[in-house]
């Protein structure tokens, strides 16, 4: 045949079928656009600069992974959906004398027409919309907002890439449709009715068990560190079990139902449960891409609406008081005039500035990281089985610091000692042995006064323990410089106050600043210069509480920004779906309720019918999403303390509150569906 | 006795656009006795199918009387008239009206589901029904599993089922082969001598040559009619054949 025909024929083809081909190609446009978007942040070199970029990436890679799925499966299902419609049109080119190859030649035409041109809208609307997205974070971040556009080439590729295999699949499914029926079935198309889908008891066995590991691994796991290595790895089980799930356990439930005679055979139930049946073998899967996608605006909202909303919860943790000094001591061969120089240096300071303190604070502590086995802490890196969720930080004070700090001056033997843990329950030995030194705990204690002075909140079991004197403090710094080498941790001083006017304050911590190099000086003098590490002897760190504040709040208003942001695109998904769902169903319900009608169904029981299936297709992904955020809280509180957020009432607020908002949302697009959907059937 | 009396029916349709008003039904009378087997004939158009609507309470006519067992049907309240139409009408239709999501039985217990009927009462009728129909063995098929003539006995016993006064037919031959045809008929006499009141609407002499009378209907109103008496159906179809030729050729009422 002439060369260009098929291109033509095509072409012809798409624009005949108009009604279906626009939405399927704005649908295709819009997958391309998110993704390109998602992908390219994700990959923003200048996201690297702003502290926490490390969450805002990870963040947004599991969007882009989530993407992917997504795209895959649901223009799998919207294709699938169109060749269906269209095969009495090939039907009747097959009789008119067109070869089963020369119909895939054209299919394969369309395919390539639709790519090209998806590719070609969805990438220019991605960089107009990304270069939105972007400048929008960075006003929020307070940056400087680079002119021109950023065009990402390494993202249009990787989109590029990502669609053309895609299409592929796409084609070659729509040409297996085409390959393995006859002719006469082409033409009976997509009036042939549909086969009662078959029970698949192992798939949905896998989907519980899958599940069952994604939920496990949130609620079993106890270190942050471990938390973020796992996150994905739970995202991934817990998204493979929802598809499995809703493919295969919704229709072993739903037969087992119809099993049932006394509640299948009741007017409502008796539709319901049969159109169900034939329903889900088509909608499982958008079912379940629904679901994940509002789990995901839920997770995404709450979190990143928790660490906003707690900004001032989590200054205080970061920062206990307005002014604050931090030293940090690399040597034994301590000396309390450096700290104490830096304490009346600081209250000096505040007398000159005319400034009253308050509430004021020092204390020198030592934190030690370990891994716990009953009351032995094992501090040997090499040991073979590193169990992270064993991992535990030991903080020492002394006697002298703790009575200061709470008001009670205890008395203490030589190895003797008191313990506070942060579990929840106490520390339920006699004794710790750490580094070869035996302690016999003395008492344990109830609670500890000022924990964030200690600058241990990293979401670890914490034993705060109290030794006799700064001496054995002194003398464990010097066992575990032997074991940790490079990497021992130094001797810790905090000292702290508020001030009666905030507007001194930052004029202190600079004057601070100055006027203690001079002490540093004469440290190193003393003690010779810096270690082999280049690292300092002594160092301190000044900060105020409100100087903070904004940098924080930008931090975290960027990161709502994002979480917002994600949403968005994952709640058009959800519509888009949505949408789907109401042509492909609507109109083959249609002939269904007429011919019921027929038969003594009234309008009114229609309507409430419609509306008790509506309900049960709706509120199914809802609840279950309902139910995987329930799971995510676990894992994502962990990953959330990693940055400072150690109170997960804010986030246990957040979520609920998100979860509301988000089932408000979806009430409304439902009763709208439900509405729409009546009116195609009713016809 | 008769069961059903249609008086003066009247049918005038508005086209939505033109504002033209078009005459389906200009003056329809006749009556159907307990027990009979009527069949409608006339041309596409003459107005069998808005008949048959009109008897089906699926359309209200202009202006007239329909009376089933004495109770005017079009007095019937719309929320009450899907229950009416339930137990008291069955259907039988062209192509068949059965869901693909229901196997064989549960679409023939359909109408008594959604009456709210026990299963065991619902199974109590099924069975024997089944049985007469022939399709016992094909209860837990689902309809593109069957052929047309099983699918369309299915309908037939879903009509049945409910024991209704009526049986309201539209085309039930038209979708159906030769051999399945003459079985459906069979059938047809055979629940008529059981005492079933049937009306059917048909294009096919041989379908309406099987009942016991004739309305031919012609311009909307009927036209003639047709008693079958002692004939056999062979007879009755000749007598059919010739009615129709001079209907369409336009003769004068014998």
């Amino acid at each position: 045949m002439k060369r260009g025909f098929y291109r033509k024929f095509a072409v012809d083809c798409i624009r005949k079928n108009k009604r279906m081909y626009i939405p399927y190609i704005l649908t295709c446009i819009l997958m391309v656009t998110l993704f390109y978007i998602i992908q390219a942040l994700s990959t923003n070199s200048n996201l690297d600069m702003v502290y926490g970029s490390e969450a805002i990436r990870y963040m947004l890679k599991i969007g882009t992974g989530l993407m992917i799925i997504f795209s895959t499966i649901f223009l799998f299902y919207t294709n699938s959906f169109l060749t269906k419609q269209r095969k009495h049109e090939f039907g009747i080119y097959n009789v008119l004398g067109l070869e089963k190859r020369h119909i895939a030649r054209i299919i394969l035409n369309e395919t390539f027409i639709v790519a090209v041109i998806s590719l070609v809208c969805g990438i220019l609307a991605g960089i107009l919309l990304y270069k939105l997205a972007y400048v929008g974070l960075l006003r929020l971040m307070d940056a400087e907002i680079p002119l021109g556009f950023e065009i990402s080439k390494a993202s249009i590729l990787y989109t590029i890439i990502l669609f053309a295999v895609i299409y592929l699949i796409l084609f070659l499914n729509a040409f297996r449709q085409i390959r393995f029926s006859n002719t006469i079935a082409l033409l009976r198309g997509s009036s042939v009715g549909e086969k009662e889908p078959r029970s698949k008891w192992l798939l949905a066995i896998l989907g519980i068990v899958s599940i069952v590991i994604g939920y496990g691994i949130s609620v079993s796991i106890t270190n942050p560190l471990a938390a973020f290595g796992l996150f994905f790895l739970a995202v991934l089980f817990v998204v493979a079990g929802t598809y499995l799930l809703f493919i295969a356990g919704s229709i072993i439930w739903l037969k087992a139902l119809r099993k049932n005679k006394k509640y299948y055979y009741k007017a409502s139930h008796f539709i319901n449960v049969s159109n169900m049946i034939y329903r889900m073998k088509q909608n499982a899967a958008s079912l379940a891409s629904i679901c994940i996608l509002s789990t995901m605006v839920i997770i995404a909202i709450s979190t990143t609406l928790s660490l906003y909303a707690g900004t001032d919860n989590v200054m205080k943790t970061r920062y206990p008081r307005e002014v604050n000094v931090n030293a940090y001591l690399r040597t034994a061969n301590y000396s309390d005039r450096y700290f104490d120089r830096a304490h009346t240096l600081l209250n000096d300071i505040a007398a000159e500035e005319g400034v009253s303190v308050s509430n004021e604070i020092y204390v020198t502590a030592l934190g030690i990281g370990a891994q716990q086995e009953g009351d032995t802490f094992l501090t040997d890196e090499s040991g073979i089985s590193v169990n992270v969720n064993n991992i535990c930080s030991l903080i020492f004070t002394s006697a002298d610091d703790y009575g200061r700090l709470s008001g009670e001056q205890p008395v203490l033997d030589k190895n003797e000692i008191l313990v506070y843990s942060n579990t929840g329950s106490p520390y339920p030995y006699d004794s710790l042995s750490l580094m070869g030194e035996e302690f016999t705990v003395a008492d344990t204690l109830d609670d500890f006064p000022e924990q964030e002075a200690f600058s241990a909140n990293v979401g670890l079991d914490v034993y705060y323990v109290v030794v006799d004197s700064t001496d054995t403090l002194l003398h464990l710094y010097d066992l575990q410089t032997n074991v940790y080498g490079d990497n021992a941790s130094s001797i810790d001083y905090y000292c702290g106050f508020n001030v009666s006017d905030m507007s001194k304050s930052e004029t202190i911590v600079k004057q601070f600043q100055n006027r203690y190099e001079d002490t540093q000086t004469a440290f190193e003098q003393q003690a010779g210069s810096g270690l082999e590490d280049g690292s300092e002897l002594l160092s301190v760190n000044a900060e105020t509480r409100s100087g903070n504040r904004d940098s924080f709040l930008s931090l975290y208003g960027s990161m709502f920004f994002i979480g917002i942001f994600l949403s968005i695109i994952f709640l058009i998904a959800t519509v888009l779906i949505i949408y789907y769902k109401q042509i492909s169903e609507g109109l083959q319900d249609a002939k269904r309720y007429e011919i019921m009608q027929n038969v003594g169904l009234s309008k009114e029981n229609i309507r409430k019918y419609i509306r008790s299936q509506v309900l049960m297709v709706f509120f199914l992904p809802l609840v279950v999403a309902g139910i995987h955020s329930a799971f995510a809280f676990p894992i994502v509180s962990r990953l959330l303390s990693v940055l400072a957020m150690g109170d997960v009432k804010y986030f246990i607020y957040c979520l609920i509150g998100t979860f509301a908002g988000f089932a408000l949302l979806y009430i409304v697009i439902y009763l709208v569906t439900a509405r729409s959907y009546y009116k195609i059937v009713s016809k | 006795m008769a069961i059903l009396e249609v008086h003066s029916l009247k049918k005038i349709y508005t086209t939505r656009f033109a504002g033209n008003q078009v005459q389906a039904l200009s003056d329809v009378t006749f009556s159907v006795n307990q027990g009979e087997y009527i069949a409608i004939m006339g041309e596409s158009g003459s107005g069998k199918t808005t008949l048959l609507n009109i008897l089906a309470a699926l359309d209200k006519p202009t202006s007239g009387i329909v009376q089933l067992n004495g109770k005017n049907i079009l007095d019937i309240p719309d929320r009450e008239m899907s229950a009416f139409r339930r137990d008291n009408l069955g259907f039988v239709f062209q192509d068949f009206n059965l869901l693909d999501t229901f196997n064989l039985k549960d679409n023939i217990m359909l109408p008594l589901v959604l009456s709210g009927t026990p299963y065991q009462e619902m199974r109590s009728r099924l069975l024997p029904i089944a049985a007469k129909l022939g399709i016992s063995d094909l209860l837990s098929k689902y309809p593109y599993e069957v052929s047309g003539g099983q699918k369309q006995r299915a309908a037939v016993a879903r009509a049945l089922i409910t024991e209704p006064q009526l049986i309201l037919a539209d085309e039930p031959t038209g979708a159906l082969d030769s051999r399945s045809t003459d079985e459906l008929l069979d059938l047809f006499n055979e629940i008529n001598k059981e005492g079933q009141t049937i009306l059917m609407v048909t294009h096919s002499t041989k379908a309406a040559s099987h009942a016991s009378r004739v309305l031919f209907i012609k311009d909307g109103t009927v036209f003639h009619q047709l008693y079958k008496g002692d004939r056999s159906s062979e007879e009755m179809y000749q007598n059919i054949a010739n009615s129709l030729t001079i209907l369409q050729t336009g003769g004068v009422d014998r």
